[in-house]
């Protein structure tokens, strides 16, 4: 079965259902409403739309967050997934920031939650390690901020200088990577090895 | 439409922050005012998410306190960790205030106690967090020691005053608790073991505290309790049973194999006080309850050491041939019923005073003594066991412990034993008692 999906700027796309149903949205219209009409996708200009499309086509054999399947042994290799950034999701999110905002947008808006995710933790590494300069010079961000203001967050952000270092450290598999997932040092071991509690 | 960072609806932004790392949230925070604003002025979903990237959930070891101030509660641990590493990056401990420094430590023992259901979770990212902090103050990987305060070459400073003053300073005595709670660390026990045997060797210290026998008396009930008779816990002197012990096992390392984990570095083995499902007194009574008892003891009074009283002198433990005596035994106890009346019940009422009876075990599991006691909890919440062992011809030692940590907490009792019947010479010694499954 074949969707047509009309981008912001009017251009046509046809796609595979299981493509288009990647979209929580799009795939709430097909329950209610069927694939009679084209849908049009206001806020989704062509050359965003055609990268979706690309990323979902991609992905089509995923399992949905809306399908009964998804809980279980499903849900686990989801989780799993989750915290490896596959190789093709990293190439395919390597683009330019102002294309990467859009799918963002995107993705927030069509609800394609995996793609959201992706491209939260893309924006999420650019910051990673930066000062407030970087960051502020990295987005384009204008600050608006006091001289007064900005010594009294300086107090603020050193208490994380230490957090940080931390982190650095328990979370070597990755961004949110989950704890099982991470190398067991010695100690655990030991601790996982003690008499009963 | 352009698209930048700030034109993303506030959601996404939030999303995206929760993948952020603490420090590098702080820094976005100063990038703009209207990045400000959703990071400390809006809801606490991003706190809560770093917050759980580093602690266990407070929710799931019985904090019920809603909404949780997660970001108030993460910056407290941070601040915390900064103040006890602050130390090392130079600053002596005289640049933070005491005041800061013992809310400091306090928090880290708090953090110790959060952690979550200690029957399901194996690996504690709060207490991973604990240690972390414990192992790199002073960076010296001492992290008992450095707790103390200074280290030189040739001097370890003391978690104790000495001669031991009969109202500890808060600080000095939450130190020495961090300290218990932390154990041994193999280093720590290194560094003991090879620094002369002289008024600074916290071994010798520890003895000198452990075996003056002035301190054990009615207003102690004869166990590691104040002096003024209120029957809170004395840390100090319990530390220095908890050192005395873990280096005689040590010492004896193959005869007390099972109790190895002494030696677990910075021991905090699931310090939660809660219990999962069941409530506190359900679990006392699911009896019979098996308890292997390690004691260490001096085994005649022939070289029970006794502290110089007039002099507070530590000579005798200063000579290098003075050893104590090391026995193990095996305790089978189970619960006999719970005393609702009891002075000790009246505290915590939820907590009522148990009694249990049982016999000690030879090592092939025969009952070989009587051994009778109860369990209540001190006016500052510790647990206290008190157990008498008797012979045939009536009441022979009299042990009054502390548990160390939780329900479920490895670490044990830790005491003094006395004769029964008090107000007759000594033997006196320490025991620490651990749990076997």
């Amino acid at each position: 079965m074949i969707v047509s999906l009309v981008s912001s700027d009017g251009k046509l796309y046809q796609v595979d259902e299981a493509v288009a149903r990647r979209s929580g949205v799009i795939y709430t219209v097909l329950e209610d409403i069927g694939n009679q009409k084209p849908i049009p996708l206001l806020n989704v200009p062509s050359h965003v739309l055609k990268q979706v499309i690309e990323y979902c086509e991609y992905h089509r054999t995923d399992p949905l967050p809306q399908d009964a399947e998804w809980s279980g042994p499903a849900r686990a290799e989801l989780v799993r997934r989750k915290a490896v950034v596959s190789d093709w999701d990293k190439k395919f999110i390597d683009c330019d920031q102002t294309l990467l905002f859009e799918i963002i947008q995107a993705a927030s808006y069509l609800d394609i939650k995996p793609l959201l995710d992706l491209g939260c933790k893309t924006v999420a590494n650019m910051m990673t390690g930066k000062s407030v300069e970087d960051i502020r010079a990295l987005f384009h961000i204008e600050n608006d901020f006091t001289p007064e203001e900005e010594t009294a967050m300086q107090v603020e952000r050193s208490e994380f200088e230490s957090l940080y270092n931390i982190m650095i450290k328990s979370m070597a598999g990755g961004v949110n990577a989950p704890v099982t997932s991470l190398p067991i040092p010695g100690k655990a071991r030991r601790r996982l090895r003690a008499p009963h509690y | 439409m352009s698209r930048s960072f700030l034109t993303l609806p506030p959601e996404v932004v939030e999303q995206t922050l929760c993948n952020v790392r603490p420090m590098d949230v702080a820094a976005v925070s100063c990038t703009c005012k209207a990045l400000f604003k959703l990071i400390y002025q809006n809801d606490s979903h991003i706190w809560r998410n770093l917050f759980l990237q580093l602690f266990d959930d407070p929710r799931r070891s019985g904090d019920k306190r809603l909404p949780y101030d997660w970001r108030g509660e993460l910056q407290r641990r941070m601040r915390a960790r900064n103040i006890i590493l602050g130390q090392r990056n130079g600053q002596s401990i005289r640049g933070t205030s005491a005041h800061k420094h013992f809310s400091a430590i306090e928090t880290i023992i708090r953090v110790a106690f959060s952690t979550g259901d200690f029957q399901t979770q194996l690996m504690s990212r709060s207490m991973d967090w604990v240690e972390d902090v414990m192992k790199n103050a002073h960076g010296a990987g001492y992290p008992l020691l450095s707790m103390m305060g200074t280290k030189t070459d040739d001097k370890l400073l003391i978690p104790f005053e000495y001669p031991i003053s009969t109202s500890p300073s808060e600080p000095t005595s939450l130190r020495a608790r961090l300290c218990v709670y932390s154990g041994l660390s193999y280093e720590d026990k290194e560094v003991i073991l090879a620094s002369p045997l002289n008024d600074n060797n916290l071994r010798v210290r520890s003895r000198a505290l452990v075996y003056d026998l002035d301190r054990y008396n009615q207003a102690s009930h004869w166990g590691p309790l104040s002096w003024d008779g209120r029957r809170t816990v004395d840390w100090q002197l319990l530390l220095a049973i908890v050192l005395v012990i873990s280096l005689n096992v040590h010492d004896h390392v193959s005869y007390v194999e099972p109790c190895l984990h002494v030696f677990h570095p910075v021991g905090f083995p699931h310090h939660a006080l809660t219990l999962p499902q069941v409530s506190r007194v359900e679990i006392r009574l699911t009896g019979p309850v098996s308890l292997g008892i390690g004691v260490v003891w001096c085994p005649s009074a022939t070289i029970a050491p006794q502290v110089d009283t007039a002099s507070r002198s530590t000579a005798i433990f200063q000579d290098a041939d003075f050893v104590e005596g090391v026995h193990v035994l095996l305790l089978h106890l189970e619960f006999v019923g719970a005393d609702l009346d009891a002075p000790e019940s009246k505290l915590f009422p939820d907590r009522p005073l148990l009694h249990f009876s049982g016999s000690t075990l030879s090592e092939k599991g025969h009952a070989q003594g009587k051994v009778s006691g109860h369990v209540c909890m001190t006016p500052d919440r510790e647990v206290q066991w008190t157990l008498q062992t008797d012979a045939d011809d009536g009441p022979l030692w009299s042990s009054v412990g502390i548990q160390i940590g939780g329900v479920g907490s490895a670490m044990g009792v830790a005491g003094i034993w006395t004769r029964a019947i008090h107000g007759m010479e000594p033997p006196t010694g320490p025991f620490w008692t651990w749990r076997l499954d």
